[in-house]
C-alpha cells in the first residue's frame, strides 16, 4: 500500500506545493506544512475509497491540514511582512510584468482568510465550481458568493496599491 | 488588473515551483517518518498520555487501597487511630469516578476517529471533539472538585481525631483552639489548592491550548457561514 502511496503522492506533489505557497510565507512554514499534510495524507490514505478523484481527496486533506495549521502562520505573519519574499520566474527571457503581477497577488492573498484562500487557490487552478464545492465543503451557490467577495477584495486591494 | 493575469502567472510561478522542488519517492517516505507537528496529533498524543496517566493512577489506587502502610512496612508503622470503614469507601470513590471520568473520554475520543472524520469534514470534526472536550473538561473539574472534597474530608477527619487522641491535661483555651484550627485550615487550604493546582495545569497542557487553537480554526471554517 505504501509502495501505491508514494507513486500516487509523488506523480500529484504539485497539489501540495501550491497549498503550501498559498497559506505559508516563508520556506520554513513551507516545509513544515509540506511534512505536515504529506503525514495526514498517508495517515487517512486508507480510508481513501475513490469515490472522488484522488487530486480532489489531496486538495481537500491538504487544505483540512492547512486550515487546521493556519494560527501558526498567523503567529509568524508579522516576522515574515519584515523580510517579505519576493516572487522570482524562472523565465529565460525575464518578464518584469508577470513577475510584478505575482508579488501583487501574493500580498492581496495574505489579507484572505483561511478559507478564502482554499477558494481561490482552487479558482488559480482553474478547477470547476463543482469540485471546488466537493473540496471545501461548501455549497456551489455560496462558493459562487464568495468567490465574488473575494473578486472584490482583490480588486479594492490592487486599486489601494496603484492609487499609492 | 484582472484576475485572468493573476491566474496565470500564478500559474507559470507555480508550475516552476513544482518543478524546482519536486521529491522523489524516497524523499517523501524519509518525510513520512517524522513526527506529525499538527493540532490533531498533538492532541493525539495528549489523550495517550492520558491513558498514561489513567494506568498509573489506577495503579496507584491499588497500591495505596490494598497494601496500606502498616501492611507494608508493619515494624515501622504503629496505627493508632482507626480509620472508619466510610473514609475508605469515599476514597474508592472519588478514585473511582476520576477514573471514569478519563476512561469514558478515552472511549468516547477513540470512537471520534477524529483523524478520518477531519479529512472528510474538518468543521464537522472540529465541532464534535470540542464538543467532547467541553464535556470531558466539566466532568474533570467536577471529579477533581469531588475528590477535593474527599481530600478535605479525610485531612478534617484525621485532624479531629489526632486532636481527640492527644492526652491533655489541662483543658486547652479557646485561643489556642482558634490558632490550631486556623494553622490546620490554611494548611488544608494550600494542600487543596495546590492539587486543584496541578490538576487544572495538567489539563490544560494537555488539552486546554488545542482547544482553544481549534476554537480558533471551527470560527475560520465558519466565516463563511456570516
Amino acid at each position: 500500500m505504501k509502495e501505491d502511496f508514494l507513486q500516487n503522492i509523488t506523480q500529484n506533489q504539485g497539489i501540495i506545493h501550491k497549498v503550501t505557497r498559498i497559506y505559508c510565507d516563508n520556506e520554513d512554514d513551507r516545509k513544515d506544512l509540506f511534512q505536515e499534510i504529506l503525514i495526514q495524507l498517508w495517515k487517512s490514505y486508507d480510508k481513501f475509497r475513490e469515490q472522488s478523484k484522488f487530486s480532489t481527496w489531496m486538495y481537500r486533506v491538504a487544505i483540512n491540514t492547512a486550515i487546521t495549521n493556519f494560527k501558526k502562520e498567523a503567529k509568524n505573519r508579522r516576522k515574515s511582512e519584515l523580510g517579505k519574499e519576493i516572487y522570482l520566474l524562472e523565465d529565460e527571457v525575464y518578464d518584469y510584468e508577470k513577475e510584478e503581477h505575482l508579488n501583487l497577488l501574493h500580498e492581496a492573498i495574505t489579507q484572505l482568510t483561511g478559507i478564502e484562500k482554499s477558494i481561490i487557490l482552487l479558482y488559480l487552478e482553474d478547477k470547476p465550481y463543482e469540485e471546488i464545492s466537493e473540496i471545501t465543503g461548501i455549497s456551489q451557490n455560496y462558493v459562487r458568493v464568495k468567490m465574488n467577495r473575494i473578486k472584490k477584495k482583490l480588486e479594492y486591494f490592487v486599486k489601494s496599491r496603484e492609487r499609492n | 488588473m484582472e484576475l485572468n493575469e493573476f491566474k496565470k502567472a500564478w500559474q507559470k510561478a507555480t508550475s516552476d515551483t513544482v518543478q524546482q522542488k519536486e521529491l522523489d519517492a524516497t524523499s517523501i517516505n524519509e518525510l513520512l517518518k517524522k513526527r506529525s507537528k499538527g493540532i490533531l496529533s498533538r492532541l493525539d498524543r495528549s489523550v495517550k498520555f492520558g491513558i498514561w496517566f489513567l494506568i498509573l493512577f489506577f495503579l496507584f489506587t491499588l497500591a495505596d487501597q490494598l497494601m496500606p502502610a502498616d501492611v507494608l512496612f508493619p515494624a515501622r508503622w504503629k496505627a493508632e487511630l482507626e480509620v472508619p470503614m466510610w473514609i475508605n469507601v469515599l476514597e474508592w470513590f472519588v478514585n473511582i469516578v476520576l477514573m471514569l471520568t478519563i476512561l469514558i473520554f478515552i472511549v468516547r475520543y477513540r470512537r471520534l476517529q477524529l483523524q478520518t472524520l477531519a479529512n472528510q469534514d474538518l468543521k464537522g470534526a472540529i465541532q464534535k471533539v470540542l464538543t467532547l472536550l467541553d464535556t470531558f473538561k466539566k466532568e474533570f473539574y467536577l471529579s477533581v472538585i469531588i475528590l477535593m472534597s474527599g481530600v478535605g474530608l479525610g485531612f478534617l477527619l484525621g485532624a479531629t481525631k489526632g486532636f481527640e487522641s492527644i492526652k491533655i491535661s489541662e483543658t486547652p483555651s479557646v485561643m489556642a483552639i482558634v490558632v490550631v484550627a486556623s494553622a490546620m485550615l490554611v494548611l488544608l487550604g494550600l494542600i487543596i489548592g495546590s492539587i486543584f493546582y496541578i490538576f487544572h495545569k495538567g489539563f490544560n497542557l494537555l488539552f486546554g491550548n488545542y482547544r482553544n487553537q481549534l476554537i480558533q480554526s471551527l470560527n475560520e471554517l465558519q466565516e463563511h457561514e456570516e
